[in-house]
């Protein structure tokens, strides 16, 4: 008399929730701890914040950075204030263990500043070798500027305790395109870091996040 | 598969950080071209011996017989004073002071190389002496950007 009902009960429990195992959905938020330290050495402020969506082994990556910081490249000194977003796809390419659930993940993603410079100082050298060179203030505030590029970001995500992630990233990033201001050039952009002549960056993160499944 | 790609990221990235143009080459601040020139021929001409030195006495260019010196300008100043001195054998020795007035602009020249300077609105003169043997000055280029090509001419 009294079995069936414990079997009803059982079933609809069953139906009710998920076993770990069928939890195909997460999202997880996560903030870039190595960039927070970088900024913070040089006296500025560095601020990553991340997020992926994931489904089975695909994920929408999508970041978001503001950074304020004073930047000196011995020869002159300025500041770069600004923010910018990357929006992109992963794959994760690792084979977990039954009971792991980490992350090796391969990914493209499309990347977008909006900043502005503001010159402090330069070091200028007179013709030849007369005489010492002169600290020139400068105070010059440059307009607007935009930059874009993609990058391909190859991220390593450990679950160190349930649900908290350590994430190691690095990228290899191609500029598309970077406003040139007046008499200055975009040689840091906020989220591409140093740029040079090859248009090809690297950038490296070390962050924490939170995965929440359902 | 994976491996290789993840593997091939790596070298790709470590390849690709290394920095090839924190050397700075081919940028500096210009100097101010001045060629010399016949009066009446209004041809080149070099001058017998030459010496320039600035007003503190410190030779900018030494004793030679050229037709074109190079000469640098103050960055902090919006004049340069030189002495061009006109020697003869021993026995004549005359100099004459030049004044030339610009504008300094700072120019960024590129990421490794900096700022430079530009001088702009660039004016010249010798100061009457009752002896010059400078007999007129020109200025040809009133921008200086690069020291290739002569700014001013002096007539002797």
């Amino acid at each position: 008399m009294i079995k069936p009902k414990i079997q009803a009960v059982d079933s609809s429990l069953t139906e009710k929730k998920k076993s770990p195992k069928d939890k195909k959905y997460f999202i997880r938020p996560g903030y870039d701890i190595g960039k927070r330290i970088w900024g913070a050495t040089r006296g500025g402020k560095l601020d990553e914040f991340s997020v992926d969506a994931g489904y089975k082994r695909y994920r929408l990556d999508l970041i978001y950075g503001l950074e304020q910081n004073t930047l000196d490249f011995k020869k002159y000194r300025f500041d770069v204030q600004g923010t910018y977003w990357k929006a992109g796809v992963s794959y994760n390419a690792y084979e977990n263990w039954p009971g792991t659930d980490n992350d090796i993940t391969i990914g493209l993603c499309y990347a977008q500043a909006n900043y502005l410079y503001h010159i402090h100082q330069a070091v200028i050298y007179p013709y030849g070798a007369h005489g010492e060179p002169v600290v020139w203030e400068l105070n010059e505030t440059t307009q607007a500027l935009q930059a874009r590029w993609i990058e391909v970001i190859s991220s390593v995500k450990t679950e160190i305790f349930r649900g908290l992630y350590l994430e190691l990233r690095i990228a290899g990033k191609y500029l598309l395109k970077a406003d040139e201001p007046e008499n200055f050039e975009p040689v840091y952009i906020p989220g591409f870091f140093k740029t040079n002549i090859s248009k090809f960056g690297f950038g490296m993160g070390y962050g924490i996040s939170y995965k929440i499944k359902f | 598969m994976r491996k290789i790609l993840i593997f091939g990221l790596l070298i790709w990235s470590v390849i690709i950080s290394c920095e090839r143009d924190d050397l700075c080459l081919d940028a500096h601040t210009p100097g101010l071209v001045v060629v010399f020139k016949n009066q009446i021929t209004q041809q080149k001409e070099p001058v017998d011996s030459l010496v320039v030195l600035n007003m503190a006495g410190d030779t900018i260019v030494p004793f030679s017989v050229t037709d074109s010196i190079t000469l640098p300008l103050a960055l902090e100043s919006q004049e340069t004073r030189f002495k061009f001195i006109y020697r003869n054998g021993n026995t004549v020795v005359n100099p004459d002071e030049v004044v030339f007035q610009y504008q300094p602009e700072p120019y960024f020249a590129g990421k490794a190389c900096g700022y430079i300077m530009h001088f702009k609105n660039l004016t010249a003169s010798s100061v009457n002496d009752g002896d010059n043997w400078i007999q007129q000055i020109q200025v040809v280029i009133p921008v200086i950007t690069q020291d290739s090509t002569a700014h001013v001419e002096i007539y002797h």
